[in-house]
């Protein structure tokens, strides 16, 4: 296709705004018949759905007639719309010339929306706004138009007005595209450069590579190189995404499509990479390619210890598709045999252990999530990454413990701004910067070390805006921050998975409200249990659990023999399912609620 | 030679009520001012179809026990047809032991004494509380007074034998209430069997809701364990022998259709609901009254559930029953009787990890719970269920018992 004819561009909008609507319309616009209408076509898993965000989705080429009649491609790519993924979105605007930006007439614009324009604007691409929902009787559009300009600083007289629900503007944006959005540049005839912005994994083709092409041609039997891991393959199969795949001859310059090449290891292929010709490479690689690292790590582990193996492939499964995701094994000695696994987020880590107990069947522990930490060595000043505590070096070997932090931006009603400041407060973070680009909300901006928001600042600050608050971040490196870690003991024994690391100000309420969540949920036992939690060998808190003093069935006459006995039998199955920390049965529900972090702490 | 014969237990159900206390998960209907004649005839009916197995067998009966419900509301000619049916359906021993499970509200000195002529020979009082107030919050319809009377009008009508229900740990009321009771009742009564429970709330019952929806409250964990020790000692102190987890009596006075269960000694259970255990099978009879007066009018067994364990968990079984008894304790030579093995070599283990806790003692004939053992015998019964079902269940020493023919059910 000639590139004058082509528009390659992707959606920015916020959870519920309507992207995924609007998609269905432009589907219908461009010939698809879709065979339900209550589902979105992008959005593909249920959980996507439940949660409103898109995670996985593959690009569509739409088939459009130009103004003077001649045949056109629009390619619209998708974006997954959370913090968590900002570095997907960032590659997936990189192979777009224009974005559309919807906000909903009724809602206004968010904060997460705000970042996405930005990084469009960074990369250069034209901003096209509609604004969506018009058929709703609560929609504002002055008021709404009036926020872009204020919030985001983006001329709205050209905005379009849309209801993707009823179709209504559809066209007149569709017409916008193909005016205001430029063609793609490029030869089809230059050394290839591809930028790699999404790729799945598919039994019999291996690797399926999602690719802008910049430069260049590439078809069937070209030998390429994958830049950044250096590894070179011999393409199989080059195509393009309409509702499913379609294998095509070639794809050249301005093109979005795929290729397959026997890529077996999902490792090879990283999102941001640039593809090239074995024979004839380019020099440079497409700026912005980082590798993706895991932020946020946590222990999954099998309840029963004989899943450990379905769970095994059940990851490796999940990491065919979401190369972000990393697992290894890992041994706890009161878990057993597991994973430590690392995410880019919270978010993440949800999505992923939701997905492995509802897509693969698993029944699994998932251990409080940490951060990665940076621990520099006493004497030899040696560096270890620790992304779990019980990789933590002894006490005495640590000169002193590093943690990453974020720049974050929350964006509040400005009623509540004090709890706000409060919640920060209390999560250490530093206030940077306050701004009221409106007179309804505020944006705060703060430095905050990441592992204080992992764990439930999302929700205490959904909670205490009543839902209006938003949360973006973006790494901003480490600190040297004044952090131990803790031990937990249980009758002097240690329990590796409840091992956590915290600020020094925090050791003692942590430390505390730990054994006292720990004290609840395990049962009283035969004898007297001791909880300690401790720093090296030093012991900062202490609960105990007095011993069970009576466990005795009052009456046992013939008709409750075989009552009492299936009773016993089934406390013998609930105790198969229990931990053993030395002699302390500690039942698996127990470690549940203990590593669920309550929302008050 | 005299031929041996094998004492064995007739359990009788009789399921009605004047009013379901708050805490009862028993199977019986408020309502009734009497047992109907009705029941009684589909009992007798029962009784016939037991003909064959009592005639065959070489079962001797060695108690019998009416249990409820409310027995008491019984008129004395209707246990009288149920005692002479039973007595010419099978053999009795000498000396059966005839229990009538009793209110203190349908208790007066002739129907004890119409009882007694029937062949009553032992009345086991609910008493329960002697206070008032949680009497009425237990939906008891007698007060202490007339549980004193009903217990004197006994004594006059000439029983021998009587046996006392009480309970602790009861809602709303403090332990001292609980130990006074059990001080009156030791003192004011001298029953010569006390039973002494703790109160344990059934899922279902008003009770239970009330927990629930707390609007009563249970004493704390702790203070159910001290009211269980102080009540031990003040019954021991008073000369009653601990022969049993709840159950305690004068010399001589052990409730011997009850030890019969935790003997594991065959026993037939008659009526709605009632469940059995002969030969090594468990039956419960149909819980509707409508399933089980069509089973019997149709001349079959009213059988709706039944097991019968391998011999291996059948030990297990056994010991967990035999822990109950502080005194009994598990007999080695009863053990090597019922199940042809050694119990050292069946339960060696568990017995040397017992006593390393300190939940068991090993005597040279037996094995018997430490009173640490007693307050925590679910842990003693669980360590033996747990060993019966770890091995594997193949070995079938012992398991030559055959089923006998009354098995005539659809």
């Amino acid at each position: 296709m000639n590139p004058r004819n082509i528009r390659n561009f992707c959606v920015i909008a916020h959870i519920d705004h309507g992207k995924s609507t609007l998609a269905d319309r432009f589907l219908e616009r461009a010939g698809f018949i879709l065979k339900n209408k209550g589902d979105q076509v992008l959005d593909q898993m249920d959980l996507e759905k439940e949660r409103g965000i898109t995670i996985k989705a593959h690009p569509i080429r739409l088939s459009y007639t130009a103004r003077d009649g001649s045949p056109m491609v629009f390619n619209l790519i998708d974006t997954p719309g959370h913090v968590d993924f900002n570095y997907e979105v960032s590659r997936s605007i990189a192979a777009c010339e224009g974005a559309i930006l919807v906000v909903d007439a009724t809602q206004g614009v968010e904060a997460q929306t705000v970042a996405n324009v930005y990084l469009a604007l960074n990369h250069n691409l034209t901003i096209l706004t509609a604004i969506n929902k018009i058929d709703l009787p609560n929609a504002d559009v002055v008021e709404t138009k009036r926020e872009i300009e204020e919030i985001i600083g983006l001329d709205t007289s050209n905005a379009v007005l849309v209801s993707a629900k009823t179709g209504v503007g559809v066209d007149e944006l569709l017409r916008a595209v193909e005016d205001t959005i430029p063609c793609p540049t490029g030869s089809a005839d230059a050394p290839l450069k591809c930028l790699v912005f999404d790729s799945h994994f598919d039994t019999y083709k291996g690797v399926v590579v999602h690719i802008r092409v910049f430069e260049g041609t590439i078809r069937k039997g070209d030998h390429i190189r994958l830049m950044a891991v250096d590894e070179e393959f011999e393409v199989g199969e080059v195509g393009y995404f309409e509702l499913t795949a379609l294998v095509t001859e070639s794809l050249t310059a301005g093109d979005v499509g795929y290729f397959a090449a026997v890529i077996r290891d999902p490792k090879s292929v990283h999102i941001g990479d640039t593809v090239t010709s074995a024979l004839h490479p380019v020099l440079e690689p497409i700026p912005g390619y980082r590798p993706v690292l895991p932020m946020v790590f946590a222990g999954i582990y099998p309840v029963d210890a004989n899943d450990y193996e379905g769970l095994k492939s059940s990851l490796g499964r999940l990491q065919l598709n979401d190369a972000s995701f990393t697992y290894e094994p890992e041994t706890s000695g009161a878990l057993g045999f597991g994973f430590r696994c690392g995410f880019s987020g919270l978010l993440h880590l949800e999505v992923l252990t939701e997905r492995l107990r509802r897509e693969y069947g698993q029944e699994i522990v998932v251990t409080v999530p940490n951060v990665r930490y940076r621990i520099i060595k006493r004497n030899t000043m040696e560096e270890v990454l620790a992304d779990s505590p019980s990789k933590f070096p002894p006490l005495g070997e640590i000169e002193n413990i590093e943690e990453p932090f974020v720049k974050a931006q929350i964006v509040v009603p400005h009623d509540s701004i004090g709890d706000v400041m409060e919640l920060t407060n209390k999560r250490r973070g530093t206030f940077i910067n306050m701004s009221y680009p409106e007179s309804r909300r505020v944006v705060l901006e703060y430095e905050l070390p990441l592992s204080e928001i992992i764990t439930d600042f999302f929700d205490r600050l959904k909670s205490i805006t009543k839902g209006y608050g938003t949360l973006d971040y973006q790494i901003a490196g480490y600190r040297r921050e004044r952090l131990s870690k803790v031990d937990v003991l249980v009758n002097g024994v240690p329990v590796d998975a409840l091992s956590f690391v915290a600020h020094e100000d925090d050791i003692q309420r942590d430390g505390r409200s730990l054994l006292k969540r720990l004290r609840q949920h395990i049962p009283r036992q035969n004898y007297e249990v001791a909880l300690q939690a401790a720093i090296g060998g030093k012991i900062i808190a202490r609960e105990n659990i007095v011993q069970l003093r009576k466990d005795v069935l009052a009456k046992c006459y013939g008709g409750d023999v075989s009552r009492k006995r299936k009773l016993l039998e089934k406390q013998r199955e609930g105790k198969k399912r229990m931990k053993q920390i030395g002699k302390v049965s500690i039942p698996q529900e127990a470690f549940l609620s203990i590593l669920k972090r309550d929302s008050d702490d | 030679m005299i031929p041996t014969t094998e004492p064995i237990g007739i359990y009788l159900h009789l399921p009605f009520c004047r009013r379901k206390c708050q805490y009862c998960d028993f199977l019986s209907f408020g309502g009734w001012r009497g047992v109907p004649d009705g029941y009684v005839d589909t009992l007798l009916g029962e009784v016939q179809l037991w003909g064959s197995y009592f005639a065959d067998s070489n079962a001797t009966v060695a108690s019998v026990y009416f249990g409820g419900g409310t027995p008491s509301l019984a008129e004395p000619r209707q246990v009288e047809r149920l005692m002479t049916a039973l007595r010419s359906a099978a053999a009795f021993g000498l000396s059966c032991e005839t229990t009538l499970e009793a209110n203190p509200d349908s208790i007066d000195e002739n129907r004890v004494a119409g009882w007694m002529a029937a062949g009553v020979n032992r009345l086991s009082i609910g008493i329960q509380s002697l206070d008032d107030p949680t009497l009425r919050r237990l939906g008891r319809l007698h007060d202490a007074s007339r549980a004193l009377q009903a217990c004197t009008e006994a004594r006059r009508a000439g029983i021998g034998n009587v046996s006392v229900d009480l309970m602790y740990g009861l809602p709303g009321t403090d332990s001292g209430t609980e130990l006074l009771t059990l001080q009156r009742v030791l003192e004011e009564i001298h029953p010569d069997h006390v039973s002494w429970y703790n109160l344990t709330p059934a899922q279902g019952t008003p009770l239970w809701v009330s927990l629930e929806e707390g609007r009563l409250s249970l004493p704390e964990d702790d203070a159910a364990a001290d009211l269980m020790n102080l009540g031990w000692r003040m019954l021991e102190e008073h000369g009653y022998e601990h022969y049993e987890i709840s159950s305690f009596a004068l010399p001589g006075r052990e409730s011997q259709h009850n030890l019969g269960y935790w003997q594991y000694r065959d026993y037939v259970g008659l009526g709605l609901g009632a469940s059995g255990f002969v030969a090594g099978r468990r039956w419960t009879n149909a819980r509707r009254l409508g399933s089980y007066q069509d089973a019997v009018a149709a001349g079959n067994l009213p059988v709706e559930s039944e097991e019968r364990l391998p011999a291996r968990r059948r030990q297990g079984e056994y010991a967990m029953l035999c822990m109950r008894m502080p005194i009994l304790g598990l007999q080695f030579d009863q053990f090597r009787r019922l199940f042809g093995v050694d119990a050292q070599a069946s339960f060696g283990v568990v017995f040397e990890q017992l006593v390393a806790e300190g939940l068991l003692v090993m005597l040279p004939d037996r094995a018997i719970c430490s009173r640490r053992g007693l307050e925590l015998n679910n842990v003693v019964a669980r360590a033996f269920i747990d060993a019966s079902m770890d091995d594997d269940p193949g070995t079938l020493a012992g398991d030559g018992v055959t089923s006998y023919r009354a098995d005539a059910r659809r």
